[in-house]
């Protein structure tokens, strides 16, 4: 989307994050004031990673300029608009990048690398046209045109892509396999299910660039000799369902999907299936059985699906990111992307970066990069400035690595080695300020919750390791709990059924094996180092620093506040609830919590 | 591609068809894996994992036996430590949520002997006599007597008390065992017709004699017992006084035991005076030692000698010997235990006013506090915290002096004693004083076998098999010390079941501990169990008026009324599971020692759907094995029943979550079939019809 045709081209981020940040508004206000200006024109395009900016407002000039805006709102409008289609100097708090001012980077773009994400925030995610003036569909009609489905594999097999849906199977591997099984029907599936809390990748990559999945989806589905394919999608991702559908109805008007496809010999027809939003029907044989009608429950392996899958047909699952890689291997060849990366985990990686980053968004690396580069080059450090402590990988499936750990390369074998998981590329980072207890607690609450309830080690095993946790949390643990914790991890892992469960542990096991002493504390000195666990900590005034302000007064919601305006005010510990709203609004550091 | 597999199990390298699970694999090596959601009509679920081997090939790991299938190269290991403990462990979760009672409380937690009172008092209510006493029998072997004696921990225990008050349970022994009296009973089980040739000799016939003497006949040894009175009984006779137990009821059942079983019993014979202890030991396969716990220990304190002061046991002896005691108008009784409120109830019976001092508080007595009620209905005076220190000559009676006592602060073992008030002696004037403040066993007569240093034999474990001589065995009171009839007889029955291990060559451990869920003390049950419960009345048992108790030794306890006890009978809850026969998480959890504790947390509570007439869920005993589930979709093709909620609130419901009379079903019970526990089962009349016939 270069060419501008002699207009100012303004381009707003509509992707869910920018939407959520006002990105609509904005858009709204920029349409409703650019009516009279016929020089300029207004699209929009979807996330371009930069979560930490949203909104974001891209400016193109006739020039070849480029400017980029972000926390930009609807209020600034009229203070910017002008300067900008004047092309005149704009308050720079909003600059993020301006092409006259080449040393102005932004350092959360260093050190990326973007394959899958190449298209995201650049193109307009509604139109199929910038998707094809970007290469679309080319890769799509090189394999229909010019190689047989051996080949496809082969090429596949020699990127050395592995899938990015969490175990990171062998695409290649895993597509011959389906391919083998002789069967009348096949089925070839992307798995958009998402529900790692934390994790946006592929949500990302469905809003911003659906076709990319599309032709992925397709070319799989030539390789492994499937006619018919889902996408599986969450359907709490009511924006990508629409854009997905957008595009499969382009892509059908195009013949890029459907009957002879681009006049080959090739059908492939494509379907929507909504998630019911269980975390566990990312699991490739819950998935199946969710789109079979039935409660989505894992089963054991074997039989892969890759010999009996949906409705006992062979069926290939990968992952959005798995396929949004595969037009780019076809199109740059196997080699290009075996260039980037380690010796077993080729090419690039996405990952949403969370928690307490001071610069969150989605960044796309080559594999190998140490952790570190991630957290301080590109995400910047902590948001609150204070002391980097751990980071968990891999969503709740995931572990904890700390700080001492950082300079482990992000490939598969190495985040393994540290007890985490790559996952699906969830990165939650933590500060001084995260109770490691907690962390653990917050991730048991959730596998605990999402468990189908088939196995008994995960249904009433994962119940158990979160009442001792959160018996520790309150104060209420005995050492003997640590072995217990321990013991019991390893059983869960040890005696499930499908991932949820194999994986459930990983945040006790890491978080017992890098920090014990903070499990210990809170055990034996009954302590909350980061004041988190409410049932070890109290709220008090201090007095010399209390104003009287009353702000406290009025905000607690059980009033256990006496005090009147002016004077030292007091916290009566018998009626506290520790719901922190104190500490909260009192502007004069006057609440110690510890 | 060929068809079989090669495969190496537990070491050993073996050929198998290919597609054969594991499970399938063990069963024709004769190992027997526990299964709770597998079933071979339904597909395969691999939800429990009680089935877990150890597969040590490939990616290995503990793998569902159930559904994993051989491959070539396979290597598994079907027993080692990690698999056992695996296993327990799936049990100690599943029975972590679980709500549920294998046996009744009243049976599992009232009871020292675990008699089946559900399953009699059912019998009871249809009338059907004979099985019912034939049932209690199997634990009990004189339900008549037991029926009488027995202080009744069962019915403390018993759930109706949250609906009105406890069934009545120990008189219904006594009531059963009566009509079965009329039906010309009773009617003992018969002795295998072959002796096993095993000579058995039981040294006192007492309960815990008797009930030996009983279940050995049954298993098939000869038993030849010794007693030095001129009858059997024990305590039960020579201790408890007639208007407790009338003499022909013991005369009865103790009859019955020896007639009918063929025991052979040498009356008035004592052992180490009359016959040679080791000559015994020679002659026999093997010797019970069951001669109570009868000789009173002495206070120590001085005037114990003088006349006018007795034992409490030797009264009551002389009592039922029917000899002439002289006791005076006065009478202080020393003790709190049965023999000092029995001593004391005599006394007023042969006319005097009784006082019972005891040294600690009325909460430390060792007598029930049935007995104690009823000492103090008949008059009795009771004074607790009270000691003698000294008794002398009065005139033609006695001067009994007296310090008053208190409690002291629990010391580590948590027991509080008492100490003299200074200053607080006072005397009480009496014609006599009987002294019950103990009972020892005397063991001389066994010469050269070496007792511990309380005069006591060291067993080994819960086999009742003494440490001295493999043959010897020692149960009821000499055992445990002066202690309730009932729990003599227990300890009779798994004797027996020790001694018949000892003679058949095996492992002598006793009877094995008896696994049974339990969801709860009575203080800790949820209303809803009780809901479906009206209150009624419990049918109280008519006793002989206070006033016409003295200068007789009538029954107390008057005579039951059939159709009250009737009515008694079909007040029970029927808290016993529906299931524990067939029960396979109950199978297992006894066979892995499973613990119900462990893992104690958040659990699942009491919810049943009753609506459907034949089929009933019981919510809070279902594992989420889903067998049902699939029995109804893949067998009866009927999709009635799935699962609602995930996680830890996964659970199995007719669909939309619709009571089950109100959907489709028809009753076919193939989920009842695979249900491994009673989550879904029979009603009960066509269980019982079914089973019972
Ligand atoms: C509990 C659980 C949840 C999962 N959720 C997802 C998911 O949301 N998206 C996904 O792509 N894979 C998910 N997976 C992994 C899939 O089972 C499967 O491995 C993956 O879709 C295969 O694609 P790939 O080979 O391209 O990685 C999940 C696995 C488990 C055990
Ligand atoms: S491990 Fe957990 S989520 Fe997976 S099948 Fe078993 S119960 Fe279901
Ligand atoms: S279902 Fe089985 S384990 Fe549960 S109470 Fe009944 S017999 Fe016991
Ligand atoms: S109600 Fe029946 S089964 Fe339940 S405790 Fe009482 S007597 Fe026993
Ligand atoms: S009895 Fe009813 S619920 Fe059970 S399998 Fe038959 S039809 Fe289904
Ligand atoms: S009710 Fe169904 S799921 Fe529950 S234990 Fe029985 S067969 Fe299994
Ligand atoms: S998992 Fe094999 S019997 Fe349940
Ligand atoms: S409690 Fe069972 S016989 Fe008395």
């Amino acid at each position: 989307m270069g060419k501008n045709n002699g207009h100012i081209r303004f381009v707003v981020g509509l992707g869910s994050c920018g939407i959520a940040a006002g990105a609509k508004d904005l858009y709204e206000e920029l349409a409703a004031k650019m009516k009279s200006h016929p020089a300029a024109t207004l699209t929009h395009t979807s996330c371009n990673g930069m979560c930490f900016k949203e909104p974001i407002l891209e400016v193109f000039y006739p020039d070849g300029n480029h400017l980029m805006l972000g926390n930009i709102h609807k209020k600034d409008v009229d203070k910017v608009l002008e300067p900008l289609l004047t092309q005149k100097p704009v308050d720079e708090k909003f600059v993020i990048e301006n092409s006259l001012q080449p040393d102005k980077v932004e350092s959360f773009r260093l050190k990326q690398h973007k394959i899958v994400l190449e298209n995201c925030g650049v193109i307009d995610p509604d139109d199929i046209a910038p998707y094809l003036e970007k290469g679309g569909y080319t890769a799509l009609k090189k394999v229909l045109t010019s190689m047989t489905f051996e080949q496809v594999i082969e090429e596949m097999k020699a990127s050395g892509l592995r899938g990015r849906g969490g175990a990171g199977f062998p695409t290649g591997m895993k597509w011959q396999f389906a391919r083998n099984t002789q069967s009348e029907k096949k089925y070839m599936i992307c798995n958009a299910d998402e529900g790692d809390p934390g994790a946006f990748m592929d949500r990302a990559v469905l809003e911003s660039d659906p076709h990319r999945v599309i032709e992925g989806l397709i070319i799989g589905g030539y390789a492994i000799g499937a006619h018919y394919g889902y996408i599986y999608v969450r359907a709490e991702y009511p924006l990508a369902i629409k854009r997905l559908k957008i595009a499969i109805t382009q892509a059908t008007e195009r013949n890029l999907l459907g009957d002879n496809i681009l006049k080959s010999d090739f059908s492939f027809h494509l379907k929507i299936k909504e998630g019911a939003g269980a975390f566990v029907c990312g699991e490739e044989t819950a998935l199946i059985a969710s789109i079979e009608g039935e409660r989505g429950n894992p089963r054991l392996r074997p039989p892969f699906p890759a010999v009996s899958g949906l409705w006992k047909h062979p069926t290939n699952i990968n992952n959005v990111e798995t396929l949004a890689s595969v037009p780019w291997i076809i199109n740059n060849g196997s080699a290009a992307y075996a260039s980037y990366g380690t010796a077993k985990s080729k090419g690039t990686k996405v990952f949403s970066v969370a928690g307490k980053i001071a610069k969150g968004g989605l960044v796309e690396v080559d594999m190998g990069i140490p952790l570190r580069d991630i957290i301080y080059t590109i995400g910047g450090g902590t948001s609150s400035g204070k002391p980097f402590k751990a980071v968990q990988l891999g969503g709740p499936s995931g572990g904890c690595i700390p700080e001492r750990l950082l300079d482990t390369p992000v490939d598969y074998e190495s985040i393994a080695a540290t007890g985490a998981i790559m996952g699906s590329g969830g990165m939650v980072v933590m500060d001084a300020d995260t109770c490691i207890v907690d962390v653990a607690k917050f991730f048991l609450t959730f596998t605990q919750k999402e468990s189908c309830g088939k196995c008994t080690f995960c249904r009433v095993g994962t119940t158990r390791l979160l009442e001792i946790l959160e018996r520790i949390a309150a104060g209420k643990g005995v050492m003997e709990d640590l072995d217990k914790l321990a013991d019991l991890s390893v059983k869960v892992k040890d005696l499930s059924l499908c991932g949820l469960g194999k994986t459930a542990p990983n945040p006790i096991i890491t978080t017992i094996k890098y920090f014990r002493d903070e499990y210990e504390e809170h055990i034996k000195d009954k302590k909350c180092r980061a004041a988190v666990c409410k049932d070890l900590i109290d709220f008090a005034v201090v007095e010399k620093e209390c104003t009287g302000c009353h702000a406290c007064f009025k905000n607690c919601p059980v009033k256990a506040i006496s005090g009147t305006a002016k004077a030292v005010h007091h916290i009566d510990q018998k009626i506290c609830i520790k719901c922190g709203m104190c500490y909260e609004v009192c502007k004069f550091n006057a609440i110690f919590k510890g | 591609m060929s068809n079989k597999v090669n495969v190496t199990i537990d070491g050993k390298a073996l050929q198998f068809d290919a597609g054969t699970t594991i499970l399938d694999a063990a069963k024709t090596l004769g190992v027997e894996i526990p299964t709770l959601c597998h079933n071979d009509k339904l597909s395969h679920y691999a939800g429990c994992w009680v089935c877990t081997v150890e597969q040590k090939s490939g990616r290995g790991g503990m793998v569902p036996s159930c559904s994993t299938k051989l491959e070539n190269g396979m290597v598994v290991e079907l027993e080692n430590k990690k698999v056992l403990e695996s296993r327990k462990a799936s049990l100690d979760l599943l029975l972590s949520d679980h709500f549920g009672d294998c046996y009744a409380p009243c049976n599992q937690k009232g009871c020292p002997a675990n008699i089946d009172i559900q399953g009699f008092l059912f019998l009871e209510s249809r009338g059907m006599y004979k099985e019912a006493a034939n049932l209690i029998r199997e634990k009990v072997p004189f339900p008549n007597v037991l029926g009488r004696v027995c202080p009744r921990p069962c019915e403390e225990v018993c759930r109706r008390q949250k609906v009105d008050k406890a069934v009545l349970i120990g008189i219904q022994k006594r009531h059963i065992a009566e009509m079965e009296r009329l039906e010309g009973g009773p009617y003992l089980p018969k002795p295998p017709k072959n002796s096993t040739g095993k000579k058995v000799t039981v040294i006192g016939a007492g309960p815990a004699g008797l009930s030996a003497a009983y279940y050995l006949r049954l298993q098939g040894h000869e038993v030849t017992m010794y007693e030095r009175h001129p009858k059997h009984g024990g305590m039960l006779r020579y201790g408890i006084p007639y208007y407790r137990l009338p003499e022909d009821v013991m005369d009865l059942e103790g009859d019955a035991i020896i007639k009918q079983l063929g025991v052979t019993i040498h009356y008035k014979t004592e052992v180490g005076k009359d016959v040679d202890f080791d000559k015994i030991m020679q002659n026999s396969d093997a010797v019970l030692l069951s001669v109570g716990a009868s000789r009173a220990t002495p206070m120590g304190i001085k005037g114990e000698d003088l006349p006018g002061v007795f034992s409490g046991i030797d009264i009551l002896e002389r009592l039922a010997k029917y000899e002439t005691v002289d006791l005076g108008k006065r009478v202080v009784v020393a003790g709190g235990g049965s023999t000092a409120m029995d001593a004391a109830r005599a006394a007023v019976r042969l006319g005097a006013k009784a006082t019972i001092v005891y040294r600690r508080s009325e909460k430390e007595m060792p007598a029930h506090h049935v007995e104690v009620h009823d000492a103090r209905d008949e008059g009795v005076d009771i004074q607790v915290l009270t000691n003698p220190t000294k008794i002398e000559k009065s005139g033609k009676g006695l001067k009994i002096t007296c310090v008053k006592m208190e409690l002291s602060e629990p010391d580590e073992s948590g027991r509080r004693r008492p100490v003299v008030v200074a200053g607080s002696e006072f005397s009480i004037e009496a014609d006599s004083i009987i002294m019950a403040i103990g009972q020892k066993t005397d063991f001389s007569f066994v010469k050269n076998k070496a007792v511990n240093k309380w005069g006591l034999f060291d067993v080994k474990g819960n086999s009742y098999q003494t440490t001295v001589d493999p043959k010897l065995f020692v149960a009821g009171d000499c055992y445990n010390g002066p202690d309730l009839a009932v729990r003599a007889v227990a300890d009779a029955r798994k004797v027996a079941q020790s001694i018949n291990q000892f003679l058949t060559g095996k492992e002598v451990v006793g009877e094995e501990s008896r696994f049974s869920s339990y969801p709860g003390d009575l203080g800790t049950l949820p209303p809803e169990m009780f809901a479906a419960f009206k209150a009624g009345t419990r049918k109280e048992i008519d006793l002989l008026p206070v006033n016409k108790r003295v200068g007789n030794f009538n029954e107390v306890e008057q005579k039951c009324a059939k159709p009250d006890m009737t009515v008694e009978a079909k007040r029970c809850l029927e808290c016993g599971c529906n299931v524990a026969d067939i029960c396979l998480l109950k199978k297992h959890s006894q066979v892995y020692n499973a613990d119900q504790a462990l893992f104690e947390g958040a659990r699942r509570t009491f919810k049943t759907d009753y609506s459907h007439e034949k089929i009933k869920i019981e919510t809070h005993k279902c594992i989420n094995c889903n067998a049902c589930v699939r029995a109804c979709e893949e067998v009866k093709k009927c999709n009635i029943l799935g699962n609602t909620g995930r996680g830890f609130s996964t659970r199995i419901a007719p669909m939309m979550n619709m009571p089950l009379s109100q959907t489709h079903c028809d009753g076919c019970e193939e989920c009842v079939n695979v249900c491994p526990t009673a989550g879904v089962r029979l009603n009960r009349e066509v269980y019982l019809m079914k089973v019972h016939g």
